[in-house]
């Protein structure tokens, strides 16, 4: 849960003079909490309690609650994808390969932890908290918001971009052939070139650094059950010995048994607040690619529609010195076309610009997060370190009497 | 004891060969405890290997960790471009020298826990010379009842033959000769009773002291690893503590920020 403050100009309806604004730190912080297995067998799914609490006049009253399914946060990212190119979205936890009836109490709440962590990204982020979308999410009851979700082939389909798309494909042949160009055309830009190189390698390292996080959580389990094992073997080797030997057999064994569920519970907190953030380290990164892609196919789209309007142009002119009967819709088309090429760069430096702007959000976001994962994974090792000596030293005086006697 | 033993042969009149069954109740519990302590102890002795094994694991895996996130802090440090990279290339390295400790720390039990454990693979490993130290109880009991049931069918021979002579009141001398021959076969197994029976002796006294002693150096052995065991593992703990407490240290403004 974070609580965010107000941005200038965050509220469009909301004018930052009017009194209430002024008394109180605009905010929006969110909850998901409760999940609940729904539904039998195949047909089974998660849901969860979404709690809001605002004091935003968009929003309907200072606590809203609404229960809200995986699909429904996969569909508000991608309508934040689909608007606010540019924009490093924050990642989702991935879709199950397994069953969802196999889903373990583990898996449900990490899960509901990367919801949490995803959908308080959004509502703190100055732009995408803005989203009339996340305020559907937030509020809407659960049928308008299945309605929205299955939604998925309608108006929201058919975009701008998409008859771009078809425009672009006819008229870069005509450009590349043209103009002698056969390679795919893209940004030179070596600061950009500079970026890119380091978000793949990046991404290479957090894997990297993730597996071996998870591998360390499967290793405390393991060294968990051995020491369980040894710990009863022990016992039964003191029932065997009988006298303060096999007292001090019997205590060692129970301390290790002990020992071993702490091992278990540290194996859970390193999961929780260790391997996650790495997890989601690696899901940000793969969302700065997505928006790489949305940068270069807006460079293309600018680049090709100024391609296209130029030869446009030169055609106009010819038409015009002839005083061709066609110059007049030639010309309407040309001046049609130069608005949807100013539109495109538009949307490109629009893009370019928000990206520079995140870069250093996420960075700073990104060192705030490993700085809180490092902390909590050395408090557990602490911990659990403080633990075993304890444990340990608690027989000494128990194997002292032992040897005396 | 001799009553014992004519117990069981009497109780295998027919002849033969009588089950090598000792009915001394102390030396059966004995026995008993012997084979649950065998039983335990091979238990024991695995789960030790397997636990050693987790630590070796655990360790490794830190040490992999550590190395990880120094190549990331490398990394960082190479491609930094702002303050917020640099900080946390450092954060980075920091976790990544704890880690790289606190595996050497694990090595370093691991080592030791090898050497105390050990007593228990040691103690397995003697418990077959306790089988063969039984095994020759055994088979000297066996000849002692053997020579016995021999003895004893000698006997009736004997009493047959000189029976059914005493009968007969013609001297045969052939029958005469069967009968000290018979005579003379059972004073050489007579003989070879007491030795057995004395070999006996000497091997049950043998193993009476010979298990007091491994029960003694047993205890004082176990009781050994069982503290060798117990202190390792709180040098390890007290040396993983520190190196992780200074980390906590070096984090704690991140957990601040949060609250």
């Amino acid at each position: 849960m974070i609580s965010t403050t107000s941005n200038s100009g965050s509220s469009s309806s909301q004018s930052p003079r009017s009194p209430s604004a002024s008394q109180q730190q605009p905010f929006l912080s969110v909850t998901v909490t409760d999940p609940v297995k729904l539904g039998n067998g195949v047909q089974a799914y998660i849901s969860y309690r979404v709690i809001t609490k605002t004091n935003l006049p968009e929003y309907q009253g200072q606590e809203k609650i609404v229960i809200r399914r995986y699909s429904d946060f996969v569909w508000l990212r991608d309508r934040l994808a689909d608007k606010y190119k540019g924009i490093f979205i924050p990642p989702l936890p991935e879709k199950s390969t397994v069953e969802k009836f196999r889903f373990s109490a583990e898996f449900i709440e990490m899960r509901r932890q990367a919801l949490d962590i995803f959908i308080n990204r959004v509502a703190s982020h100055p732009e995408l908290k803005q989203s009339e979308d996340l305020r559907i999410f937030l509020q809407e009851d659960e049928e308008t918001m299945e309605r929205a979700r299955t939604q998925e082939t309608g108006i929201f389909k058919k975009k701008p971009a998409d008859f771009m798309q078809l425009f672009k494909d006819v008229q870069s042949k005509v450009t590349d052939v043209v103009l002698g160009k056969e390679k795919p055309i893209e940004e030179s830009n070596p600061e950009y070139e500079k970026l890119k190189h380091y978000i793949f390698e990046l991404e290479d390292h957090l894997a990297e650094a993730q597996k071996q996080a998870f591998r360390l959580v499967k290793r405390h389990k393991e060294l968990g059950q051995s020491l369980s094992d040894f710990g009863k073997a022990i016992k039964l080797l003191g029932a065997c010995e009988g006298d303060s030997l096999g007292k001090a057999f019997s205590e060692l064994g129970s301390k290790s048994e002990f020992l071993s569920l702490k091992l278990q519970k540290e194996a859970h907190n390193l999961l929780m607040n260790f391997e996650e953030p790495l997890k989601d380290y690696v899901r940000a990164v793969q969302s700065i690619k997505a928006t790489m892609v949305d940068r270069a196919n807006a460079f293309r789209q600018q680049y090709d529609l100024a391609e296209t309007t130029k030869l446009k142009e030169i055609n106009l002119d010819k038409l015009m010195l002839m005083r061709s009967e066609r110059a007049g819709e030639a010309e309407f088309e040309y001046k049609e076309l130069k608005a949807e090429s100013e539109e495109a760069t538009r949307r490109y430096q629009s893009i370019v610009k928000l990206m520079s702007e995140e870069i250093v959000r996420f960075q700073e976001q990104k060192t705030a997060d490993m700085g809180l994962a490092f902390h909590e994974f050395a408090k557990g090792q602490e911990r659990l370190a403080k633990e075993i000596a304890d444990a340990w030293r608690s027989l000494i005086p128990k194997l002292e009497k032992c040897s005396s006697s | 004891m001799f009553r014992e033993l004519r117990q069981s042969v009497a109780n295998d009149w027919g002849g033969g060969r009588p089950p090598a069954v000792d009915e001394d109740r102390e030396f059966l519990e004995r026995k008993e405890k012997m084979q649950d302590l065998e039983q335990q102890l091979s238990t024991a002795s695995q789960q030790a290997e397997a636990l050693v094994k987790a630590q070796q694991d655990i360790g490794e895996t830190m040490g992999q960790l550590g190395l990880t996130f120094f190549k990331l802090g490398k990394f960082e440090t190479e491609e930094a471009l702002y303050n917020s990279q640099r900080t946390r290339a450092t954060d980075f390295k920091r976790l990544a020298t704890a880690a790289i400790r606190a595996s050497r720390s694990y090595r370093e039990l691991n080592a030791q826990s090898v050497k105390n454990l050990d007593t228990l693979h040691e103690y397995l490993g003697l418990m077959l010379a306790v089988h063969s130290a039984f095994s020759d109880r055994s088979s000297a009991l066996l000849t002692v009842q053997t020579l016995m049931s021999d003895l004893s069918s000698l006997h009736t021979r004997a009493e047959r033959l000189e029976g059914a002579a005493s009968k007969i009141f013609i001297v045969d001398r052939s029958r005469y000769r069967k009968i000290e021959e018979l005579k003379e076969t059972i004073r050489a197994t007579e003989d070879a009773k007491f030795c057995a029976i004395r070999e006996y002796e000497r091997i049950k006294e043998n193993n009476r002291n010979e298990l007091e002693r491994l029960d003694r150096e047993r205890r004082v052995d176990f009781l050994g690893m069982l503290k060798g065991f117990i202190i390792n593992q709180i040098g390890y703990a007290d040396k993983a503590a520190s190196v992780w407490a200074q980390v906590v240290e070096e984090t704690s403004r991140y957990a601040k920020e949060r609250e």
